[in-house]
């Protein structure tokens, strides 16, 4: 390895990006809250935070599922499989949402996430490119999850962690646990 | 070992198929087959393929199906009970609709709906294990005898259905 090709080490640099961590930029403006659509979609949120952030992307703990409701995470986009695009995760999977109808005011309805899948917002709301689960998607596997947003690196100002945010998509029930992702305890009938 | 890795994750990878959803290509007690990735990543996957995909439902285990239909395809899915006419399904933009080639002890697609192209893994293109079984898997669907029956009977009565729709239109105009 010593005098090894140059092209080993971008193999050791891919393996890294893959699974440990890798960095990504993202658009500001998906991390702003579209404050003034509470429930429904077309906010007007300040256009203030134009260009790109660059964050830190943990690949690492997801291999082993770590993440909580309300972290961002990187998944690749169910509709355009070479997408990746940067979501809150809300809810994971056995967890009940109040997702708001389409017009402010409407009636919310509580839907279920099935087993296995998860609830991903996008925090711009309908400004957001490429979709979430409450405009279009509905749940989507977990395991199109690639990585966690840790932190932001660049531009300096902003430098700092992401701590978990609440959305705008209630959870009413928290029954769903990540339990299941622990190793299997008994055998199981892991060809369903 | 970084080599190992990628090629492992990006060109081909032995891989156990264990369980009876695929039972007449697969034994139900474990097939050593290989996979190849490179299909997947140049989007050459297309119906009949046997493909390795991360399962909706635990995103721990991976699953062996057989791809029926790639995304705007309508699909057929006859009813489980055998009463009623079934129902045909639209695969939505960038799924596809995976079933196991033992129709009635599966769980797949017709259980949880399609499934995003972003969660397939691999093609299978090789059984390796038991060596008197060992060849290429083959593209297409492998149906036995009364499968294909039925596969035939739903197409005709589809065609049926289409035909009974257009001249109900034309009878409309």
């Amino acid at each position: 390895m010593r005098s090894g090709p140059r092209f080993l080490w971008l193999g050791v640099a891919w393996m890294i990006n893959d699974c440990v961590a890798s960095i990504r930029a993202m658009p500001a403006t998906e991390l702003e809250r579209g404050s003034s659509n509470s429930g429904g979609d077309g906010g007007s949120g300040s256009g203030s935070g134009s260009g790109l952030l660059a964050v830190l992307v943990d690949k690492f703990s997801v291999r082993f599922f770590r993440f909580q409701r309300g972290e961002l995470v990187v998944l690749r986009s169910p509709e355009e499989p070479d997408r990746r695009l940067v979501r809150r995760l809300v809810a994971v999977q056995e967890d009940h949402v109040a997702v708001a109808g389409p017009t402010p005011g409407s009636k919310a309805q509580v839907e279920r996430i099935p087993k296995g899948h998860c609830w991903c917002e996008a925090d711009a709301g309908a400004r957001a490119v490429g979709g979430d689960s409450r405009l279009a998607w509905g749940p989507v596997p977990l395991a199109l999850i690639e990585g966690r947003v840790t932190r932001v690196l660049w531009p300096p100002s902003r430098w700092g962690t992401l701590p978990p945010q609440p959305s705008l998509t209630r959870v009413v029930g928290k029954g769903g646990t990540l339990e299941f992702l622990q190793p299997p305890s008994r055998e199981q009938d892991w060809w369903s | 070992m970084a080599a190992i890795y990628l090629v492992r994750e990006y060109v081909v990878e032995f891989m156990v198929c264990i369980g009876p959803s695929m039972m007449p290509t697969f034994n139900p007690r474990g097939d050593v087959t290989l996979v190849e990735h490179v299909s997947v990543w140049t989007h050459n996957i297309q119906i009949g393929d046997v493909v390795l995909a991360r399962s909706a439902q635990n995103p721990r285990h991976s699953v062996m199906k057989r791809v029926l239909g790639m995304e705007g395809d309508m699909v057929y899915i006859p009813s489980a009970t055998k009463l009623g006419l079934g129902r045909t399904v639209e695969v939505p933009r960038g799924h596809v609709w995976l079933q196991g080639d033992n129709f009635a002890n599966s769980t797949d697609s017709r259980h949880y709906g399609a499934v995003p192209y972003a969660l397939l893994r691999g093609r299978v293109f090789l059984k390796v294990w038991p060596p008197w079984e060992a060849g290429w898997v083959e593209r297409g669907l492998d149906l036995q005898p009364w499968q294909a029956d039925e596969l035939e009977k739903q197409r005709r009565q589809r065609a049926e259905e289409e035909a009974e729709q257009q001249r109900r239109q034309a009878r409309l105009r």
